[in-house]
């Protein structure tokens, strides 16, 4: 007859000891910055994506004008930018960045580049994401600390969720490739795909190859439908934090701010018409923003249908899916926004 | 409440397993178990607790009151109450909308339909068809004789409320659970049952978390591209979900019998290798055992059973296995799945022989195995779908020719655990002993609890996402 009692005591010492193990491990490599353990390790791996972006800009110099927004922004290349408007652009974006990781992103870089002209702000869907699906900001201090206090209870996680910063398949998983890119750069091996522009050889955007253009959009619809499965109606909190946007700039004479209404292909539009009547809500928002317009503030609307009035249609050319679009259509907004003056400086 | 959550397993569990074995006394420790019960159905909300409550003493009453009834008339007149009220109970919560939708659909074909239809802003309180029938069968057993009424109020509510099996089964006969709960042997720390139910709660959370939550992973977002599925995907998607749902009802099964082992108590088994059934009737001898018995003992055989002729035997399984999938849900589709079983059963009552378990293997086993899968694999296709649309569009990509050989449907993200958990799921279920098969002995060794606490602490870093049983909607 085996020993019952010692099966137990070996199962509860062994539990206890993973456990530990794997939080101490996670605790020490810290993949998203946000434990706060005084012993982890400095390095800042590029698979942290948001605090990234949120320190590659203190190195940049000499930024004329910032890009913002989610993955819909990252067709905004700095270094086409560059080379057809002759600026010093910078990409300050965030894989579905929320509003106040965005808020945060441009307080940042206005308060570390003093040459900041123009801001290029990307709206898109992802504004409406809730606010506690940003759990990667609320724990980090640097980060936090540039969104009024008022916001953070906002933000802050069920409060089971901070289990899993310590302890789960995510994090350990993080961890390990956070480990081994560590590892890697100890041994001069490593190079972050971070340019000094914010760009980065790793794309955002994740697309389904192989099919056609109508399937990539209806697949790409379905797959962010569980974020906006709440969408009601215009959330109050994605207007008070726009509305502290737009008093940034005010309070920064000379750095103006366009508004780019993002396109979404027509078929993924009516989508999330049909299952969440959304029409009305995103209305709602496309007032709400051009009712800010004036001085530095200007709105280009290239959503469903205004996009067709610059010849963008539903054709592959234009679309990698629902709501990322090609460079050709980049290059039709870019052309747009850096077209018109800005209305502060010829009134 | 869900077992897989850390509020159960850290907090829930621990303190109600000290005060079972502290407490001494049998009444309060009996009134422990009924107050942490309630606790633990009330979490989810409390006020469907009075529900269970109301189901509870209404049973307990009628139970002693059919029993001392001398009156053959009043006697069943007391049990069509029981009847009457439980299903009621059921037919309000659960069935209420889908009638009245169906009767809406009807009218509408028929053109004489209002504006728009009737709708009641019902909840459906989780586990109610289980705790019904649970209770439903005590008050069938005492009028047939089956079983004395129970004149402890405490004991019986326990043995209705007990956490481990109140709200996704398995269904315990009243003669099954109750003597347990009162022996106050059973009070008493018992290292050997600890570790055995320690065993079996682990290894039930590894099949829910490991497997059946990886392979919703895969499947989910796939079928909600189902328009674009290749076939081999598509059949992917219905393997997948065969597996996933054995997987998940099972390992919830595994949890609940290691969680009464723990307390000394043994519940029955509920699932022995289904898929390994090389017929359809096995099949049924196999999955949800406690459901198939229930339906057996209070549905099929009331209705004659295979008394009356082979006509009237084919009437009843068909209607039994009918009545089973319209408990399963409130939907057409669930109607369809049971109707499907009911005509498999009677289609093999007629032409192909019923194999019996106790004689040896059947000729070309291996093959009536796979046919077998595959036949209630299709049946599972209903059984996943939202509507008989979705079904039958499902079905069209099953058995028509979308030829491509990538998965590139399957999210890139979740994809290698999907195939991963897939390809576990098959040699489990076809190339290993299930949990009930187990030489728990030989599992009761330090290397072993080393393992074990391995595939423990991994299913615990997957509890990020909640994810709750698939039988709790019913």
């Amino acid at each position: 007859m085996r020993n019952p009692a010692k099966f137990m005591m070996h199962f509860g010492f062994a539990t206890a000891t993973l456990l530990l193990a794997g939080v101490a491990f996670v605790g020490w490599i810290d993949p998203f910055r946000n434990l706060g353990f005084e012993w982890r390790i400095k390095f800042i791996s590029d698979r942290n994506q948001a605090y990234k972006r949120f320190k590659v800009i203190e190195e940049a110099k000499g930024v004329t004008d910032l890009v913002i927004g989610s993955s819909t922004s990252e067709i905004f290349v700095p270094r086409v930018l560059m080379e057809r408007y002759g600026v010093t652009a910078f990409a300050s974006n965030s894989g579905g960045a929320s509003l106040p990781l965005r808020l945060i992103l441009l307080r940042h870089a206005l308060a570390t580049q003093p040459s900041l002209k123009r801001v290029i702000y990307v709206s898109d869907l992802f504004e409406f994401s809730k606010p506690k699906l940003e759990t990667s900001v609320y724990y980090q201090d640097e980060m936090i600390k540039w969104l009024d206090k008022r916001h953070w209870a906002r933000l802050k996680p069920e409060s089971g969720e901070r289990f899993n910063d310590f302890f789960s398949f995510m994090v350990l998983d993080r961890a390990i490739r956070t480990f081994k890119d560590y590892r890697a750069s100890l041994a001069g091996k490593w190079a972050s795909a971070y340019h000094t522009d914010g760009s980065t050889t790793q794309s955002m955007i994740g697309g389904k190859t192989g099919d056609t253009v109508e399937n990539r959009v209806k697949a790409s619809a379905i797959a962010m439908s569980s974020f906006y499965s709440e969408m009601k109606e215009l959330d109050l909190f994605a207007r008070e934090l726009f509305g502290e946007i737009i008093q940034e700039i005010e309070q920064h004479p000379g750095v103006e701010l366009r508004v780019v209404l993002s396109p979404f292909h027509e078929l993924f539009f009516r989508y999330f018409e049909s299952r969440f009547v959304t029409t009305g809500v995103y209305d709602a928002w496309i007032d709400f923003l051009k009712s800010h317009e004036r001085g530095p503030i200007h709105v280009h609307n290239f959503s469903y249908p205004r996009y067709q009035d610059y010849g963008i249609t539903q054709t592959d050319r234009f679309w990698q899916d629902g709501t990322h679009t090609t460079s050709e259509v980049m290059i039709k907004m870019a052309d747009e926004i850096y077209s018109q003056p800005n209305k502060e400086q010829h009134p | 409440m869900l077992f897989n959550s850390f509020e159960f397993i850290f907090v829930f569990l621990p303190l109600v397993l000290t005060l079972y074995f502290m407490i001494r006394k049998r009444e309060a420790r009996l009134l422990m178990v009924l107050a942490a019960s309630y606790i633990f159905y009330g979490f989810w909300n409390y006020k469907f607790t009075a529900l269970l409550l109301f189901s509870t003493l209404v049973d307990f009453v009628l139970g002693i009151r059919i029993h001392e009834c001398r009156e053959a008339v009043a006697k069943k007149r007391l049990l069509w109450i029981s009847i009457a009220i439980n299903l009621g109970v059921l037919g309000y919560f659960k069935y209420c909308n889908f009638f009245v939708e169906s009767a809406y659909e009807l009218a509408k074909w028929l053109h004489f339909a209002p504006a728009s239809a009737f709708h009641l802003d019902v909840i459906l309180p989780i586990g109610i068809s289980f705790y019904t029938f649970i209770s439903l069968s005590y008050t069938i057993d005492v009028y047939l004789g089956r079983c004395s009424p129970h004149r402890d109020f405490l004991a019986y509510a326990g043995f209705v409320s007990f956490f481990p099996h109140l709200v996704a089964g398995p269904l315990i006969r009243h003669n099954e659970l109750v003597h347990q709960l009162e022996d106050p042997a059973r009070g008493r720390f018992n290292a050997d049952h600890f570790a055995e139910g320690m065993i079996v709660f682990v290894i039930g959370l590894a099949k829910k978390i490991l497997i059946a939550d990886r392979l919703a992973d895969g499947v989910n977002p796939a079928l909600n591209t189902l328009s674009m599925l290749s076939t081999l995907e598509a059949w992917l998607c219905a393997f997948g979900y065969a597996f996933q749902l054995y997987f998940d009802f099972s390992g919830y099964s595994d949890m609940a019998v290691g969680l009464a082992r723990m307390m000394n108590i043994r519940f029955p088994q509920n699932f022995n290798s289904p898929y390994q059934a090389s017929s359809n009737t096995e099949f049924w001898q196999r999955w949800h055992i406690s459901l198939s018995q229930w339906l057996r003992d209070y549905l099929y055989i009331p209705l004659g059973g295979n008394r009356g002729g082979s006509l009237a035997t084919y009437r009843n399984l068909f209607l039994t296995m009918v009545l089973g999938g319209l408990w399963h849900g409130a939907n057409w589709v669930f109607i369809f799945w049971g109707a499907y079983h009911g005509l498999l059963l009677a289609l093999e009552r007629r032409f192909g022989g019923v194999k019996n378990p106790q004689q040896g293997p059947a000729p070309f086993a291996s093959v009536k195995v796979a046919l077998t899968f595959i036949a209630v694999t299709v049946g599972w296709v209903f059984f996943r779908s939202p509507d008989m649309h979705f079904a039958l569009d499902w079905l069209s990509r099953l058995f028509t020719l979308h030829p491509s050989f990538t998965l590139h449907h399957f999210e890139p993200a979740f994809r290698d655990r999907f195939i991963a958990a897939f390809v576990l799921a098959g040699i489990l279920t076809w190339g290993a002993r299930n949990t009930s098969e187990l030489n728990l002995e030989r599992i009761k060794r330090p290397g072993m609890a080393w393992a074990l606490a391995v595939m423990f602490v991994v299913s615990l870093a997957f509890f990020s996402k909640k994810s709750p049983f698939l039988y709790f909607q019913f």
